[in-house]
């Protein structure tokens, strides 16, 4: 059945959603850039930090050599104290010094490699090593002093402890800065890329809620500029569509009413035929051919524009109201009480304690509810019963009509809402085989669902049809 | 014996329907087009022109517009092959006496005429036959195959409200609301009992009263 087939579900093999294009396109380049800016924000940290932790070492340097001074031919030193303080931090830094001249330690540890050896009067230079199993960061300046032959070379270091601990805590701020940004994309960006799709799925639904028969084109105004070029073609086809729909049921209209004429000549001359006095039996059984025979072709004009009218009707708002469903139901059966009691059919409605309301249009519903009753009377066994029944549950209110007759077996039950599938091809049932495709076709109209089931008693069909109530979600 | 006009383009039904006409004893003229229409019904006093929507030259619409402008009270029975109830809501504004949906059931075209004819010529038809049941309403004398029915007063007025609808379903408490006063102090099913009654009485040669539940009863014409 075409109804099962999910008209949204992906075919195979799709081609990948645009959201997922979206998503892959933006967060992928995001996320690098995120990462290379990282990158380089740690290269630029660590060097920010040396130059300013080397500046202080330099200001420490200077400090000491500052204090040296040449006295009787021998180098002095007075180390202030500020000249450590200034190294003085957190991470408890070892503090080391030499003073060099000529190659001879002067005072300090002597053990500190001496790399200022090289270096001209007013220079310094900085090295990392490693010295006593930690690594220091090294800083040698030259000196000339007055006086004095020969370059005198102070070196300072700490080791790294504190620069270490800066860096590491600007890079955690820079990291978690960082985290947070491309976990906010991550976010963002999904929700962005629905807000900025979110016309396309209000035209999707749109096009979802249209009826069947509705084909006025989507407004221009609604689509996205993106969007308008498939809209307007969209409504283009539309527009065919409509024109060869309205070609083939006004055709079909036409066609019926030009065939009451004919039937009416056909009625009156088979009732003067009767009238007149005598005919004889031969003729008499083909009278009666003939006039069950514009019986049926009546029945099957009067269907046909039926069915043209149930597909063109476009429920108007204003006319799905509340309706009393027993008494339309009440008026439907009684129109046919005639045709049953000619079948002889015992027709008989179930009345409800209270009042079942439905919102719905209520020529639409009397012609549904007559088609299913009509069906009912026609398609039943002499003597048989047509039982109807009217409720309100689940937020729906129900019309249920019993009969007697074969019943239509569930393999059936799908075809038989097609047009012109009669189940029994005998002539006692005078059938078009468009009943209940009408029915089905008002229905849809209607958001009425028609369902076909066995009776409690095993015997015949029960057809439901549940209407929206005022006070149930719409179907 | 009224004097009756068919306007009516269609040749074979325009035959149909004369004959049929003059079967039940009327004097019947015939018109093919809005014009000759006009001016028959303009010349002859007609007790009921049945009058077709679609004309060749002027619509039905149109003729019956002109004939009430000249101030034609004649009864119109209009004849449609358009089932739209604007069509049927026009034919009425414009003052139309009924509306017939061809192709039609000639006994409901006889049943039309006969009402129609009964405001114009202001004569009520006093006896109403239902298969073999007549029923006199002047007299209140009812017979079913000339043998005659004795009914008391709810039975004769269950009868009388009945026979009026025959072949339609009068919902019961419709029928009952008819049939008792505001004052009379019965039971709601009451009504069947004298349903039942006049069934009885009605059998075996006549008409059967059906009872169809939840809906209402039916005297079925057979």
């Amino acid at each position: 059945m075409a109804e099962a087939v999910n008209p949204h579900a992906a075919p195979e093999g799709r081609s990948p959603s645009l959201t997922g294009r979206l998503i892959g396109g933006l967060i992928v380049p995001m996320v690098l850039l995120a990462l290379a800016l990282g990158i380089a924000g740690a290269i630029s940290v660590r060097h920010a930090v040396t130059a300013v932790s080397d500046t202080i070492l330099l200001a420490s340097s200077h400090a000491i050599a500052e204090t040296l001074a040449v006295d009787k031919g021998e180098v002095t030193l007075d180390l202030p104290p500020s000249a450590f303080g200034m190294l003085e931090n957190n991470a408890q830094d070892n503090v080391y010094y030499t003073i060099h001249h000529k190659g001879q330690v002067i005072t300090g540890y002597a053990d500190l490699p001496l790399i200022g050896a090289g270096l001209a009067d007013g220079e310094h230079t900085f090295i990392d090593a490693v010295y006593r199993g930690q690594p220091i960061r090294l800083v040698a300046e030259a000196r000339r002093l007055p006086r004095l032959n020969g370059l005198i070379v102070v070196e300072v270091a700490e080791t790294t402890g504190g620069r270490t601990l800066i860096s590491r805590h600007i890079l955690w701020i820079l990291g978690s800065l960082e985290g947070a940004l491309i976990l906010l994309v991550l976010v963002l960006i999904p929700l962005a890329i629905r807000w900025g799709l979110h016309p396309l799925v209000r035209l999707r639904a749109t096009m979802d809620s249209r009826n069947a028969q509705d084909f006025t084109p989507i407004p221009l105004a609604q689509a996205p500029g993106e969007l308008r070029g498939l809209v307007s073609s969209f409504n283009a086809l539309l527009h065919r569509l409509d024109l060869a729909v309205e070609g083939v049921r006004r055709f079909s209209a036409d066609a019926s009413h030009q065939m009451r004429t004919p039937l009416s000549v056909l009625r009156s001359h088979i009732a003067l035929l009767k009238k007149a006095s005598p005919i004889d039996k031969g003729m008499r059984s083909s009278l009666k051919d003939i006039d069950e025979a514009v019986d049926r072709l009546e029945r099957l004009v009067t269907q046909l524009l039926a069915l043209g009218r149930a597909d063109g009707a476009t429920p108007l708002p204003a006319a799905q109201r509340p309706c009393n469903l027993l008494q339309l139901v009440q008026d439907a059966a009684s129109d046919l009480a005639m045709m049953a009691a000619r079948r002889r059919v015992n027709l008989a409605l179930e009345t409800p304690t209270q009042p079942v309301w439905a919102i719905t249009d209520e020529n639409l519903a009397h012609e549904l509810i007559s088609n299913l009753i009509d069906n009912a009377i026609r398609y039943n066994r002499p003597r048989g019963h047509v039982s109807l029944s009217v409720f309100a549950t689940n937020g729906r209110a129900w019309v249920s009509i019993e009969d007697s007759g074969p019943g239509i077996p569930p393999a059936d039950r799908e075809r038989v809402f097609e047009r012109f599938i009669r189940l029994s091809p005998d002539a006692d049932h005078s059938g078009s085989g468009l009943g209940l495709a009408i029915a089905r076709a008002l229905g849809d109209t209607l958001s009425a669902h028609i369902t076909l089931a066995t009776p409690d008693s095993g015997e015949g069909l029960r057809v439901v049809v549940d209407f929206p109530t005022a006070d149930g979600e719409q179907a | 014996m009224a004097r009756i006009l068919v306007v009516e383009d269609d040749a074979a039904l325009s035959r149909g329907l004369s004959s049929l006409i003059a079967a039940s004893g009327h004097a019947v003229d015939v018109a093919a087009n809005g014009q000759d229409a006009l001016d028959m019904a303009h010349d002859e006093p007609y007790a009921l022109i049945i009058l077709d929507i679609g004309l060749p030259d002027v619509t039905g619409f149109d003729v019956l517009a002109r004939l009430r402008q000249n101030g034609e009270k004649v009864p119109v029975l209009m004849l449609t092959a358009r089932d739209t109830v604007t069509d049927k809501v026009r034919g009425l504004d414009l003052g139309a006496d009924d509306y017939l949906l061809k192709p039609f059931d000639p006994m409901e075209l006889e049943a039309r005429m006969r009402a129609l004819l009964r405001r114009s010529t202001g004569e009520a038809s006093p006896v109403i036959q239902v298969g073999a049941l007549s029923f006199d309403a002047t007299t209140g004398l009812v017979t079913v195959n000339d043998r005659e029915i004795n009914l008391r007063r709810r039975e004769r007025a269950v009868l009388e409200r009945l026979i009026a609808r025959p072949g339609k379903v009068v919902p019961k408490e419709r029928l009952a609301a008819e049939v008792f006063n505001y004052d009379d102090d019965v039971a709601p099913n009451a009504i069947e009992l004298y349903v039942a009654r006049l069934r009885r009485k009605l059998e075996p040669d006549g008409p059967q009263i059906r009872t169809l539940r939840g809906l209402g009863y039916m005297l079925d014409p057979g």
